[in-house]
């Protein structure tokens, strides 16, 4: 009996083990392809074989390999490409099962690129390179942020090419009822917290929908999610926003969430929550609700969306019925009109270790990269495909056939967008292309004047916000939301939620966000 | 049979009872739905859907000339029928064996099958196990990581332990072997059961969407409920739901959502009402004691 | 289901071990068409279950895509010890899991059985087949869909629930937002949509019962109630049993999916759990060792669990899952 057990255990075990021994080989798709170019380049005279090149991005996946942004790609520099058609789940597999990509998808966290910097996936790539190959677009990193070229460093190194997020450089938008605002004797936009007030008070109490019912809140708020944006427009009016790290005057980093400029925010939150102005279900509303509740006339004034989501509103709005109006930061206690901005600093694009050897790729990339981003034919080649086929020009900018528009599986079909040409939305010299005339003319109309608050440090890695900043924001969120309704004494409870923060790792991460900070102004100089 | 006043009215409290469930069960779709047909003001409404107040029926037009979504109906139906009919046969394989007291190792080899519901090896392992089994964008890894169900493979395999020893014991003395009894006499007296198991396992498939996500890259293969996710989960930008649903008119967006659940969901809840038929009253034939 | 050790002359002769040997075959070979159809199920546990299983092993390992499994270092019980000694809110979420999966447990387990018996009071057929196919409706819709339409029902300003309660006089409620009332919330919502698909396996039971041991028990004179817990009760046993068993294993999943759905930092302090906490985790870091601890670590409990309660319920009498 015992011998025939262990004669099974046995087999079971060893079937599992050489299940796990067996596939464990790093399997880079690009590798061979490499090794053959070296050798054929040294024979001389004949073409070049194409370089292959595996990208993993999750975006725009095109429909099927072959497509013509895919040939025109190929045929202009002599590649070759491998789509790996993932999604953000299984670009996680394919990296566990060693299968490591050349360009890696744009959707990553700073904790990952530390991650994989340290656990030698990703490739470190010289900022003179970048600088060398990409010369145009790098000169259109500096107009913007040169903050950027220190996102991905991580222990001193480089490891991608540095993005930016074109409308990351503007931020939420204050949204009011315009009928209501009428209603109530305002013939335009609240300019200042006071005014913002007075509107609040008056949407709630006097009767903005003019259906005789005490029915309407002057606003709710994302209490679900994303807290960072909850109530954005008052805490910008104070000068910071929660969840942020921040400069202080003494040239430190704070966290935004324990300033005292945040406590007095929150105390006028409070008081106006406890004067009925707010709707009370804030706490547990998300877009969802703030949208239908906006759409049927039961809030006047939203703050949930930027420029670009408004823009993308207009139909809807029209389809609602009520006149829409956009203000403009209010002008609160820090003075000037503020806007809360995710910021235009993103992870960079990163590649795959293999890429670190593997010179003739990797500057290849770099080469492409340029061109995507900064020539016009390129871009609007594997943005917008052929003109007068898939778009045409109207006034410099590419406007979608319809075909186009209603179908877009037809812009899959052509492989067109953020999967061959990272720098969708992401390049200034080519900005202009994304914006027809009426999109240019909202955004300016929108955002002119608003100066934006956005994070110091951006999507910088920090080894204590790994450890500490997921905790750290459940307590901030759970607190906030407390504090936020609570009858009892503000001050004190800011206080003590300030000193638990401190303690929970908080100041550890400030320490070491001051000490990045300061690194980075010094390499500048 | 009569009944007496104190059962008439019990009758109808439970009827009431029952009917105010069937409300409150039903609102769900009911609101999905009408929300599918409305335009995009009423779409957009804060509150109750009972019906659409104002009926719109592009969003169905968007989604059903869509290709790639009878793409995903055909790969999930194809799954649901071969997998659960598979799963089925691959459980009272298992289940009947284990039945059998007589059974030699019988423990140990329900102990290494239990085992395996408490543990397991997670994704990676098993990720590089469907790889190496070149079952990466195969339809088959769709039916074999999940064809036994342990769970419901007991379920199985208890309510086989129910049936009286003397039915199998007849059965051999008529000369039938193991195999002959199961599928002669055990299943046909498993009817209840198998419906169940049956009706579980068609819903598994039918709503897996994790499989379609990971093991599967190529569109052909992707099953309706990885086009609902990328509907439904898909974030509010609208470039990026233009691209996933052919919104050109963004408006349109929470009721193309909405006709995406629907069509997700309908064609699955139309087989229960075929199978009810097993679970009426006394279909067990011969004592069989609980 | 050893023979007993028969002593014959021949077996003098014989080594105990040749005897052990022979008789398993021996039994083997009357089994032997038992053993064929469980054969290609062992293969297929073999490949897709006892396959992949050597990856527990990360739970102690420091995981590098570029090692692999085998290669990465090991870091002990560094996640353990992460996850108990070192994260302030470990008492909190595991309390939270065990309350609400408990309370999940304590209502939503009989409520299927209770309405299985219900419907099969029903006299009228055709209602009660509809009511059947209505009330599983809800199973069908993830709470990604579902969450919306609950906010709405309970929601204390425009939901029905709340609008019923203001007949009886009763201040409006924040289920949602509300520490007092979220874990109720969610164990009433759970029940609501898994209770239709819960009757089921029951109302199969229920069609399996012997009709003749109600006639007796009408002969004997019983009524409704007495032929329910005397007749029905007692033959569904094998199946509550198993399903009670089965579901204790689960304990330590107290519903991510409805959790993350209708959870808010207003209710984190009652609603966090073990599981919502490790997807916030892992937001902020590539975290595959920590999930696989996690899981190890709640089928650890969930098998002892099981084992536990396996055992009392075959004390009772009742085929267990072991």
């Amino acid at each position: 009996m015992k011998h025939s057990k262990t004669v099974i255990l046995a087999s079971v075990l060893a079937l599992s083990l050489m299940a796990g021994c067996s596939s464990n080989s790093n399997n880079n798709p690009g590798t061979n392809a490499s090794q053959t170019n070296e050798v054929k380049e040294s024979s001389g005279t004949e073409k070049e074989a194409p370089i292959e090149i595996s990208i993993g991005s999750t975006w725009n996946l095109p429909s099927a390999d072959g497509n013509p942004t895919q040939k025109y790609l190929e045929e202009k520099y002599n590649v070759k490409f491998i789509n790996m058609n993932l999604t953000d789940e299984s670009f996680k597999l394919k990296l566990a099962s060693g299968e490591i990509p050349d360009i890696f998808p744009g959707t990553l966290q700073e904790a990952d690129m530390a991650n994989y910097a340290r656990q030698g996936i990703i490739a470190t790539i010289s900022t003179d390179e970048i600088k060398q190959y990409m010369p145009k677009y790098s000169a259109d990193i500096d107009a913007i942020d040169t903050a950027a070229w220190g996102i991905a460093l991580v222990d001193g190194k480089n490891y991608g090419v540095p993005r930016i997020w074109l409308n990351g450089r503007y931020g939420f938008i204050p949204t009011y009822n315009g009928a209501w605002l009428n209603k109530i004797g305002y013939t335009e936009a609240p300019k200042t917290l006071d005014e913002y007030e007075d509107v609040l008070t008056k949407f709630r109490n006097d009767d903005p929908d003019g259906n005789g019912k005490k029915d309407t809140y002057g606003m709710t708020g994302r209490g679900k999610s994303a807290r960072n944006q909850l109530f954005n427009e008052v805490f910008a009016s104070y000068g910071i926003n929660p969840y942020q790290f921040m400069l202080t005057a003494d040239g430190t980093v704070t966290w935004g969430g324990i300033t005292d400029q945040a406590k007095e925010a929150v105390k006028k939150i409070n008081s106006w929550y406890n004067s009925d102005l707010i709707d009370p279900e804030f706490l547990t509303d998300d877009q969802d609700q703030i949208n239908t509740k906006w759409n049927s006339q039961k809030i006047g004034i939203k703050d949930n969306y930027m420029y670009h989501h408004l823009y993308g509103q207009l139909e809807q709005d029209k389809a609602n019925g009520f006149p829409v109006v956009y203000g403009k930061g209010l002008v609160g206690p820090a003075g000037k009109t503020y806007v809360m901005s995710n910021g235009p600093l993103q992870t960079p694009l990163m590649f795959g270790k293999q890429l670190e050897k593997d010179d003739k790729k990797r500057i290849k990339i770099l080469q492409m990269l340029e061109d995507l981003a900064t020539n016009d034919e390129v871009y609007l080649k594997t943005t917008y495909g052929e003109e007068g086929v898939s778009y045409d020009m109207v006034d410099g900018v590419p406007v979608w056939k319809k075909e186009y528009l209603d179908t877009p599986q037809l812009q899959n079909d052509l492989g067109t967008g953020g999967f061959y040409n990272p720098f969708v939305d992401r390049s200034l010299s080519n900005a202009k292309f994304q914006m027809p005339a009426d999109k240019q003319a909202f955004s300016d109309k929108l955002n002119a004047g608003n100066e934006i608050i956005s994070d110091l440090l951006g999507p910088t890695p920090l080894e204590s916000k790994t450890k500490y900043l997921a905790n750290l924001n459940t307590l901030e969120d759970s607190f906030y939301s407390k504090v936020m309704v609570t009858k009892g004494d503000v001050d004190k409870e800011f206080e003590s939620f300030k000193a638990d923060w401190l303690k929970a790792g908080g100041q550890e991460m400030l320490d070491e966000a001051t000490k990045v900070y300061q690194e980075r102004q010094a390499a500048l100089k | 049979m009569k009944m007496t006043t104190g059962e008439k009215v019990f009758q109808v409290i439970l009827f009431l009872f029952i009917l105010m469930l069937c409300v409150i069960a039903i609102y769900p779709f009911i609101h999905i739905a009408s929300i599918s047909f409305s335009a995009p003001k009423e779409a957009g409404r804060f509150g109750f859907h009972w019906f659409p107040r104002d009926v719109d029926l592009f969003s169905w037009k968007q989604l059903l000339t869509q290709k790639k979504i009878w793409i995903g109906m055909k790969n999930t139906t194809l799954r649901t029928v071969i997998g659960t009919v598979l799963s089925l046969i691959a459980m009272a394989l298992a289940a009947y064996p284990l039945s059998r007291k007589h059974l030699p190792h019988r423990s140990f080899y329900t102990m290494i099958i239990v085992f395996t519901m408490f543990f397991s090896g997670g994704l990676i392992p098993t990720y590089l196990l469907i790889k190496d089994l070149h079952l990466l964008n195969n339809f088959w890894v769709y039916i074999l990581p999940g064809l036994i169900p342990t769970f419901s493979m007991l379920i199985m395999r208890n309510f086989f332990m129910t049936i009286p020893v003397e039915v199998e014991e007849s059965a051999k003395i008529d000369g039938a072997n193991d195999m002959r009894i199961l599928i002669s006499i055990i299943l046909p007296l498993s009817k209840p059961v198998l419906a169940t198991l049956g009706l579980w396992a068609a819903v598994a498939n039918w709503n897996a969407w994790f499989d379609a996500i990971i093991y599967v890259t190529d569109t052909d293969l992707k099953t309706i409920q990885f086009f609902l996710r990328e509907v439904v989960v898909t974030s509010a930008d609208a470039e990026i739901f233009g691209r996933v649903t052919g919104a050109a008119n963004l408006q349109y967006e929470t009721s193309i959502k909405a006709a995406t659940v629907i069509f997700a969901v309908v064609p699955i809840l139309i087989v229960y009402p075929f199978l009810q038929k097993y679970f009426v009253k006394g279909t067990m034939v011969g004592s069989l004691k609980g | 289901m050893e023979k007993a050790h028969a002593v014959t002359f021949e077996s003098a002769n014989i080594p105990a071990k040749q005897t052990k040997i022979r008789r398993t075959w021996r039994e083997y070979k009357k089994s032997k068409y038992l053993l064929l159809m469980l054969l290609p199920v062992l293969v297929w546990y073999a490949i897709f279950c006892y396959g992949p299983m050597y990856g527990i092993l990360i739970a102690f390992k420091d995981y590098s895509p570029v090692l692999g499994t085998w290669d990465s270092p090991w870091n002990h019980f560094a996640y353990f010890d992460y996850l108990f000694n070192q994260s302030p809110e470990f008492p909190r979420i595991l309390r939270n899991t065990v309350i609400i999966s408990g309370l999940n447990i304590l209502f939503g387990f009989p409520a299927p059985i209770i309405l299985a018996l219900l419907l099969n009071e029903l006299r009228i057929s055709l209602f009660k087949k509809i009511a059947q196919s209505i009330s599983y409706l809800p199973h069908f819709f993830s709470w990604v869909v579902l969450s919306g339409i609950v906010f709405l029902m309970l929601s204390p300003s425009t939901g029905p629930v709340n609008y019923v309660l203001g007949w009886f006089g009763i201040d409006p409620i924040y289920f949602l937002g509300d520490t007092r009332y979220f874990r109720f919330s969610l164990v009433v919502t759970n029940i609501w949509k898994e209770v239709g698909w819960g009757t089921i396996v029951y109302l199969a039971a229920l069609s399996s019962i012997d009709q003749t041991l109600y006639e007796a028990a009408r002969m004997d004179g019983a009524n409704r109630w007495k032929q329910t817990w005397h007749v029905t009760l007692p033959s569904m046993l094998p199946i509550i049993s198993i399903m009670f068993i089965l579901s204790l294993g689960g304990i330590l999943n107290a519903g991510f999916d409805q959790i993350y759905n209708l959870y808010s930092p207003a209710v984190f302090e009652v609603g966090d759990v073990i599981d919502t906490y490790v997807y916030r985790q892992g937001i902020v870091n590539f975290q595959m060792g920590l999930t696989t601890a996690v899981g190890l670590f709640k089928n650890v409990v969930g098998i002892t669990l099981v084992l536990g309660t396996n055992y009392i319920v075959k004390k009772m009498g009742q085929e267990g899952v072991l």
